[in-house]
């Protein structure tokens, strides 16, 4: 009986499994497109721009590059001795470079096991041995204040045969690599053809830091599937005898190898000087080229994050990002409770509280601030309101303890106690605990939490913030990454007090391969970053002193200065803050700085 | 199982199968069969382009020097007649303008259809025609000329139905073959290909922040003088009129 009543279940279930089994395969063949496997190891045919691509471009070399004045200025001063420096010894080729250099290539896909669903096309690049996803699966871009790689984050879709990837999320990189620069903001393009044992890659990257237009290079490979790709190691090893945190470049006007590249090759110098003039036909035909403008990529500009956006980022370890448009702090969560590193805006307070309060099930116990400014340290006393602390020992015996653990500890270095007491800032926001000395350490969530105080920095009272298990920095405002440093010579601050805290930060960072990751780093304001982000700021600021110096030393004033734009490569990526402090603004307080030490 | 219970399990099978292959039959039929390759056309070629030279710019933009072949795949042969050539002797001038190399030269084209089966490429630097023939009945024999014969055809993935799966047929890109070539040079400076020259062409098109672009891939082999397959790969930029065209003939 039990025999009887259970076949015609039995044949439900199967019955039931058939349906889904062919639903499957109807959606499955439903979504299938004409997809090409683009897996197998690939060889590049270098019969176009071979001397560039293999051996290396020459200084000056940036002929069919739309490149524009900043550009140019970035290019011109680059000096290839950059390439010994520690910090720069294993930067890889970027995702739009990589095709470009020695680039022998494996590509593999990555589908789902239960649904056998394209996830991911994968692709490792000879040189360096950079690995870069491409991403099938209609997943998002991230906002634009996560990490930035060196191969960016990529989406691909199949235009027919045709694999279309749209980059975004790349470091700081370079179009040629003689200097030519390509900004974090650029978006690049690249379509994969695959005919039978050939493949055509096409690049465009539309750069509107650094090109007047898009601009698009192809390159192509042979099937080889005897190839073998050879492990590529890099280890940075002193090479020279530089002194530490030298950053190797050339003042304008003063590289004198510009010129040996078009007298060797016996080439016009206005076409080797590049600009989107030498791309067309107009160039040989004498004729003036009409610009075409260069049109944004719809949804590729950057997304701006309205006031009132608090975003909560889990940057490693115990450790959280708070970004907002206004800065950030960082937050260490754990068991014992939060630890802030500074505290924004008083107005946000509510809003920040809400977003962070669930990362612990106990409050708030300590903040940390970075500096003394109300950008940062406005919401202390909202914060530590919601916070408690911890008191033991005999202090406590005979007070009510209930009342005098009902605020989170403050801590500074006391110059940032004594800027916010002069400022007059309300005694609820003023830190409890101040330091004299050069660092301080806490131990909290089973962390040892490591602050240094930064002299004569941003401000005299500025102080990093180091995570040592968790393994990330706070860097408060020494550090922001679409800013140039503010330098706030009443509070104290100096232009080699900032140099000297980015080279602190750098000797406290240990890069992961391929110079990208491991220590991560959380900036004052902008997007997260890593070690080469801070070196990228670092050389920034100076080539920009040094440039500001040089002018000096010829005897200009500081509006002469300012006419020569010693920012000139830079302002894109660091002078369109939402802020008032512009680069005119970081010349006038850096002329000013080096004038009053200098006299 | 009782007879409605068998029934119905059945009939939805059934049902489910029969919808499994009316998708699949559904997804096999060729695209435009019936049209003529005008009609099928996958992205429409006609029009004003211009040569963007972003790459090999000093072997493109200037007559390079004498000897200066790097990069091209060359064997001893071809050296050897490279170097012979010498910048201004008479009649060579419109040499580089023959199909293998006329695409990597700084020039516009225009692109139309002479008729429904053949597709015109003009130059204006070099004033040069093309015609890319999709249809080859009734070739008659011709002697080598600089453009050749060109045989084209709209290519893509050709689908086809896989276990449980059935892939939808896409035309992509134009194929294009050129065989019957005079000797010419693949750049200025008298890198020769020969008359054995067969060379392979595909036309992509893609739009990329706000322009139109047509990327030619070409793959030249030349027993002759090539040790290896020469493979390039040229873009163009759509341009929105004809106001820049400027015929300037080859000498």
């Amino acid at each position: 009986m039990s025999t009887r009543r259970a076949r015609p279940h039995r044949v439900a279930v199967v019955a039931i499994h058939l349906t889904a089994v062919v639903a499957i395969h109807l959606a499955a063949a439903g979504s299938a497109s004409a997809e090409t496997d683009l897996s197998g190891e690939w060889t590049p045919r270098y019969h176009e721009d071979l001397p560039e691509r293999i051996p290396g471009p020459a200084l000056g070399e940036y002929h069919g590059i739309p490149l524009n004045e900043a550009a140019r200025r970035r290019a011109e001063s680059w000096s290839a001795s950059i390439l010994s420096v520690l910090e720069h010894q294993c930067v890889p080729h970027p995702a739009d470079y990589a095709t470009r250099g020695p680039s022998h290539m494996r590509i593999w896909k990555e589908v789902d096991r239960d649904t056998q669903q394209l996830v991911a096309v994968r692709m490792r690049i000879s040189a360096w041995g950079t690995e870069r996803a491409i991403w099938m699966d209609g997943r998002a871009h991230p906002p634009p204040y996560a990490a930035h790689t060196w191969q960016g984050f990529s989406t691909g879709v199949w235009n027919g045969n045709v694999l279309t990837v749209t980059t975004t999320h790349l470091k700081p990189g370079w179009i040629r690599r003689n200097g030519v620069p390509r900004s974090e903001t650029a978006v690049l393009r690249e379509h994969f053809i695959r005919r039978g044992t050939h493949l055509t890659h096409i690049s465009v990257i539309d750069d509107p830091a650094f090109l007047t237009e898009p601009f698009i290079r192809s390159q192509n490979w042979v099937l080889s599937p005897y190839q073998v790709i050879a492990p590529y190691p890099c280890d940075p090893a002193e090479e020279n005898a530089q002194p530490r945190h030298t950053v190797p470049h050339y003042l304008p006007g003063q590289n004198p190898y510009l010129r040996e590249y078009a007298e060797q090759q016996r080439l016009p110098l206005e076409g080797v000087a590049g600009g989107a003039r030498t791309m067309y036909p107009e160039f040989v035909e004498g004729k003036d080229l009409r610009r075409t403008a260069a049109a944004p990529l719809a949804g590729s500009a950057s997304a701006t994050t309205g006031r009132g956006n608090v975003s909560v980022v889990h940057v490693q370890g115990n450790v959280h990002m708070v970004h907002t448009p206004d800065g950030n702090m960082t937050v260490h969560a754990g068991e014992d409770g939060l630890l802030l590193v500074d505290t924004l805006g008083a107005d946000r307070a509510a809003e920040i509280h809400a977003a962070i309060a669930p990362l612990s099930a106990s409050p708030i116990r300590y903040i940390v601030n970075t500096h003394a400014h109300e950008s940062h340290t406005g919401g202390n006393g909202a914060l530590a309101e919601r916070g408690r602390t911890i008191y033991g020992g005999n202090a406590t015996n005979g007070v009510n303890r209930d009342a005098m653990g009902a605020s989170a500890r403050i801590l500074a270095h006391e110059n940032t106690l004594l800027a916010m007491t002069s400022a007059g800032r309300a005694s609820r926001d003023l830190p409890t605990d101040a330091f004299f000395s050069e660092r301080k350490d806490l131990f909290f969530n089973r962390e040892g939490v490591h602050i240094a105080h930064l002299p004569a920095a941003h401000t005299s009272g500025d102080s990093l913030v180091y995570f040592r298990r968790s393994d990330v920095i706070s860097t408060g405002d020494v550090f922001r990454t679409h800013e140039f440093p503010f330098i706030d010579a009443d509070a104290g601050g100096t232009v080699q007090g900032v140099i000297n805290a980015l080279n602190a930060i750098i000797d406290l960072a240990i890069p992961g391969p391929l110079q990208e990751g491991g220590t991560m780093i959380v900036p004052g304001r902008g997007r997260l970053s890593d070690e080469s982000d801070v070196v990228d700021y670092r050389d920034m600021v100076v080539i920009v002193r040094d440039r500001i110096r040089d002018g000096i030393e010829k005897g200009l004033s500081l509006p002469q200065i300012q006419a020569a734009r010693p920012t000139l490569g830079y302002d894109w990526q660091f002078g369109r803050s939402r802020t008032d402090w512009t680069g005119e603004h970081f010349v006038a307080a850096v002329y000013r700085d080096l004038t009053r030490t200098t006299r | 199982m009782t007879a409605l219970s068998r029934g119905c399990c059945a009939g939805l099978l059934a049902a489910l199968i029969a919808a499994a292959s009316a998708h699949g039959q559904a997804q096999t039929a060729a695209p435009g069969a019936a049209g003529t390759p005008r009609d099928t056309a996958p992205f429409d070629l006609t029009g004003y382009w211009t040569a963007v030279v972003t790459e090999d710019w000093r072997w493109r933009m200037v007559t390079p020097r004498k000897g200066d072949y790097a990069s091209v795949p060359l064997n001893a042969k071809g050296r050897a007649l490279a170097d012979t050539w010498e910048p201004n002797r008479p009649g060579q001038g419109c040499k580089v303008y023959g199909a293998p190399g006329v695409m990597r030269m700084p020039l516009r084209l225009r692109i139309s259809w002479a008729d429904p089966r053949t597709l015109k490429i003009e130059t204006d630097r070099g004033r040069q025609t093309r015609l890319l023939h999709f249809d080859a009945r009734g070739r008659r024999p011709e002697p080598p000329s600089l453009q050749g014969h060109s045989t084209a055809s709209w290519e893509g993935n050709p689908g086809g139905r896989f276990e449980f799966v059935t892939i939808t047929p896409a035309l992509s890109h134009l194929t294009v073959t050129t065989t019957g070539l005079a000797p010419g040079f693949l750049r200025q400076n008298g890198v020769p290909y020969s008359e054995q020259t067969v060379l392979t062409e595909y036309f992509d098109h893609h739009q990329d922040f706000g322009e139109s672009w047509l990327t030619v891939t070409s793959i030249v082999e030349d027993p002759a003088y090539l040790s290896d397959a020469f493979i390039t790969s040229s873009d163009f930029k759509r341009l929105p009129d004809g106001s820049s065209w400027n015929p300037t003939p080859c000498l």
